[in-house]
């Protein structure tokens, strides 16, 4: 038990002002009893840190994902006052918009007969791990439109469907994105990666849909059960990565400059109206557009091989939505009885929308957005709708995985990436990886067991249960 | 080998000493390719620059970003890295050779070099630190 904490709710808990020294507002936490160990006393110091920077609003929160992360806490929330308030790269993240997205196939599971070749084959037209390249040769033209575009630029080069870039948040497109601000080293390293799956806990997966909680709503997202399905898991790579470290240099005389007092480096800022804020929000959003674009780059490639292997046709491969975990986002909330212009932290955390909210697309305005939560290698992943609950407590936010409880040594100490493999094969899972230690790194003992997670989300209401998707087939970078 | 891996749950964080502060930055530089590639690499070819700071702890976090970038761009996997600094320069000269996916694959992608905790300490004459891989 970590000292200091009150329990606020069955689900709730809060790290009071004082926790550390100079916090504006309370953090808040939510968690159930049997997450409650895996609770970490750094993620939660970083939660109360987080409550010291000006301009927060009402809480710093985090989700029941939460664990130790850069600057915030991996599952972190934060909403900042436009006029008073900061934006930092330590609430997003270095892998900006990292996210995932989900597509319905006309298949079920008996029609996949082929699954080890149809794996095979997105294994080869999928760059996947360290050091992969892209088969695309972006000119500089093109990775500027990418930035700017996003998922629109891929599908005027005819990497999608016109419906593709409707059902992604921001319709994968997000307003405010300037490239200028994006250095010459973060394109370089955005060019060879373009179309890449990257990665660490990036996936590519064949699922199944296993169980429909909430028929009306799956109805309204197209999803049904025993159909199989694709989550696709990665972010910005090197370009967003660079984006982060580049910026990160600029706040740090920043904090300096603006006189802003914070109890850890990681979390340099800027004021939001100030050149330094807006150059990295505008940066960002160039980076969340070409994460947006690189999913859907995957998606043609992904749609290419179901169609050779599957005999099915491009548009009957439909893209349900595409949700970002790692940005902050311009919105406005009910504070205080007031609308009021904010710019939301999501660092490891889902924006989930309510029924009859802005940028919803029209299809599910009456439902609320689609929240895609992955679970890691071998586990469910889950899709659930957005709340008016969340609106209201969590600046429209729910969590966004499993939440690691194992470092990647102590996985690789303890857990054997073949055996895993073995394991997985018994259950029907097939597995794809450069490497085994990759396998034993994302084992499904190395997360928390992401139904528990989803199942308090839930419960508390920031957003409801919808299907739950079990793995077939994995490819890990 | 003079640097090994902390627990940490979300990265990868590595303890590195070394008798002075242009080994305890190769060193560094070390765990971060042996982080991200398996294997041995030859040394091929050879590259190098320069980058500053106003203390060492800035100086490291810019050398590793430098290097992070450096061989994702040229794709090369470095193996001898040899670092000298004189008034807040860092010049480092680097040799290796090309990923190749069945000899490196399969290694750990970094994202960023974080500040967290990053204080060089001297103790018994030897310098050391911790430094996170942001992955």
């Amino acid at each position: 038990m970590i000292d200091g904490l009150t329990r606020t709710g069955e689900y709730e808990w809060e790290v009071p002002v004082g926790f550390v020294a100079g916090m504006h507002v309370p953090g808040k936490f939510f968690l159930s009893d049997a997450l409650f160990p895996t609770l970490e006393e750094g993620a939660v110091t970083q939660l109360a840190n987080v409550a010291t920077m000006p301009g927060i609003i009402r809480h710093s929160m985090a989700m029941p994902d939460i664990h130790w992360g850069y600057g915030f806490p991996i599952g972190g929330v934060a909403a900042f006052d436009y006029s008073t308030g900061v934006i930092s790269p330590g609430g997003v993240g270095f892998d900006i918009n990292c996210g995932v997205r989900l597509l319905t196939t006309p298949l079920t599971v008996k029609d996949l007969t082929n699954k080890k070749e149809i794996l095979d084959e997105m294994y080869d037209a999928v760059p996947v791990g360290v050091g992969a390249r892209s088969s695309l040769r972006l000119s500089p033209k093109q990775l500027e439109a990418m930035m700017t575009d996003g998922s629109v630029w891929a599908v005027e080069e005819g990497m999608g469907t016109a419906a593709d870039a409707a059902c992604c948040e921001e319709s994968g497109s997000m307003a405010g994105a300037d490239p200028s601000h994006v250095s010459q080293k973060a394109r370089s390293r955005g060019v060879p990666q373009s179309g890449t799956l990257g990665a660490g806990n990036h996936f590519l997966e064949i699922q199944v849909a296993s169980e429909i909680f909430d028929s009306e709503a799956a109805k309204v997202y197209g999803v049904e059960e025993g159909q199989v399905c694709i989550m696709v898991h990665c972010g910005s790579r090197g370009l967003g990565h660079q984006v982060c470290t580049d910026h990160l240099q600029i706040l740090e005389r920043a904090v300096e400059k603006y006189h802003i007092s914070l109890p850890d480096r990681q979390l340099a800022c800027a004021p939001l109206t100030s050149p330094e804020g807006k150059a990295y929000f505008s940066a960002m959003a160039a980076a969340a557009n070409y994460a947006w674009a690189n999913r859907q780059v995957i998606t043609h490639q992904i749609r290419n091989v179901l169609c050779a292997s599957c005999g099915i046709g491009y548009d009957d491969i439909r893209l349900v939505y595409d949700v970002a975990h790692n940005v902050a986002k311009i919105e406005e909330h009910d504070v205080d009885g007031k609308r009021t212009k904010v710019c939301v932290h999501r660092k490891g955390a889902t924006r989930a929308f309510g029924p009859e909210c802005p940028d919803v697309p029209s299809a599910y305005a009456r439902t609320g957005q689609p929240v895609i939560i992955p679970g890691s290698m071998g586990t469910s992943s889950y899709l659930l709708k957005g709340t008016a609950e969340a609106m209201e407590r969590t600046f429209g936010s729910t969590c966004h995985g499993a939440g690691r409880v194992l470092s990647r040594s102590q996985a690789k100490k303890t857990i054997k990436g073949n055996q895993v493999r073995e394991d997985l094969g018994r259950e029907g899972i097939m597995v794809r990886a450069p490497h085994d230690g990759a396998i034993a790194e994302e084992a499904p003992g190395a997360y928390k067991p992401s139904g528990e997670v989803v199942s308090v989300v839930d419960r508390l209401g920031i957003s409801r249960l919808v299907v739950r998707f079990d793995p077939l087939g994995v490819i890990k970078g | 080998m003079t640097f090994e891996e902390r627990e940490h749950t979300a990265d990868i964080l590595m303890h590195v000493t070394a008798p002075d502060i242009p080994t305890l930055f190769s060193e560094c530089g070390r765990a971060l390719m042996a982080t991200m590639y398996r294997g041995k690499a030859d040394s091929d070819c050879v590259h190098s620059f320069t980058v500053t700071g106003t203390d060492n702890e800035q100086l490291l976090q810019a050398f590793l970003s430098e290097l992070l970038w450096l061989t994702e761009t040229e794709n090369v996997v470095f193996s001898d890295i040899s670092v000298s600094i004189q008034k807040g320069t860092l010049s480092a000269v680097l040799s290796g050779e090309l990923f190749n996916r069945e000899k490196h694959g399969g290694g750990t992608e970094v994202k960023g070099i974080s500040f967290f905790g990053l204080e060089i300490t001297q103790m018994n004459g030897e310098y050391e630190l911790d430094v996170l891989f942001d992955v």
